[in-house]
């Protein structure tokens, strides 16, 4: 009988605690009038901003229990909600921060755009369109470090090339088939501009040199990003008669 | 004497497992590599899986998307790709 009666005891004892830790934030929350203010969402909010809409709960004796229900942006929630009202403001700063490295990316994407659209599309609104998918492309390709290294000379990067141990001798060869290709097409085009228009070469080096990158970026990303950043420079020898001729 | 055999053996197991491994990075890099100059060359592949040796540079390589090729050196020095 006594060890039933300590059971009891005991199993009481513990249902009690639970009751108490059960109510205690509640009652804790409601007692002597204390307001709780609920945030709306914007949409919510829209029709009664600056209104509080107030109602009182006849459960709870002793005191009256209001509810307010305020616009998202009061002067009244530093007062009460102090993590989410600071919380949210840097959410909502966050998102305009993210354009900004955006803004850092288009060269990468300009260089084709400007050869795609040039020849039939002069509009400013095409780079807006254009722009967006490339970018998500090309983003991890560029490691920051690398962002502000100076252009290379062509016969530099032609030897990095040449030494690096991020490809095969297949990869090296066909890089070389190509870019030789290449090559001769700017001779012609210098010889002859006719047969191969410039905006089409623009093309084509273009195409080269994402296909380099591609090969590059996961074996010597600091070699594909020294060529990335020497796109415009190697352009300007290619593209340049008197500067070609030297080569 | 017990413990030199030891050494040997175990001498002789290290040799094997390095010459291996070595053996295995060599197939992965050619793979890589053969990989890279298929794409180079506009052939699709995937990745290369399974490379076989015909002689000097000239592989038969098994694609992941079930494409084989064989890709060797050219008489003019440039990469060639066959499909097969």
């Amino acid at each position: 009988m006594p060890v039933t009666h300590t059971i009891g005891l005991l199993f009481l004892l513990q249902v009690a605690g639970c009751v108490t830790i059960s109510t205690t934030p509640a009652t804790g929350a409601l007692q002597g009038g204390t307001v709780v203010v609920e945030h709306l969402s914007p949409d919510a909010a829209q029709g009664r901003a600056g209104v509080a809409e107030r109602s009182q709960n006849p459960a709870m004796p002793g005191g009256t229990v209001i509810v307010e229900r305020l616009p998202p942006l009061p002067e009244t929630a530093p007062v009460v909600v102090e993590t989410p009202v600071t919380a949210e403001p840097p959410a909502k700063t966050a998102p305009p921060v993210i354009p900004a490295p955006a803004t850092d990316i288009p060269p990468v994407t300009a260089t084709p755009i400007t050869s795609a659209t040039v020849a039939n599309k002069p509009a400013a609104k095409a780079p807006a369109k254009v722009i967006a998918p490339p970018v998500s492309a090309q983003l991890p390709q560029k490691p920051q470090a690398a962002a502000h290294a100076p252009p290379l000379a062509l016969t530099v990067l032609e030897q990095q090339l040449k030494d690096t141990d991020a490809i095969g001798l297949f990869t090296k060869i066909a890089l070389k088939n190509q870019i030789d290709d290449l090559l001769k097409r700017f001779k012609t085009h210098h010889e002859d501009g006719r047969k191969a228009p410039l905006t089409q070469l623009r093309q084509s080096y273009d195409q080269l040199l994402l296909k380099v990158n591609d090969v590059l970026k996961n074996g010597d990303p600091s070699l594909a990003a020294a060529i990335f950043n020497s796109r415009e420079a190697i352009w300007t020898v290619l593209a340049d008669p008197v500067k070609f001729a030297k080569l | 004497m017990n413990s030199q055999t030891q050494l040997r053996t175990l001498g002789a197991v290290l040799t094997i497992f390095l010459a291996g491994s070595v053996a295995a990075a060599e197939d992965v890099s050619l793979a890589k590599d053969l990989t890279s100059a298929i794409s180079l060359l506009g052939l699709p592949c995937g990745q290369v899986v399974n490379v076989v040796t015909q002689g000097n540079r000239d592989y038969i390589a098994t694609c992941s998307d079930k494409n084989r090729y064989r890709i060797y050196l050219n008489p003019q020095g440039r990469v060639a790709a066959e499909k097969r």
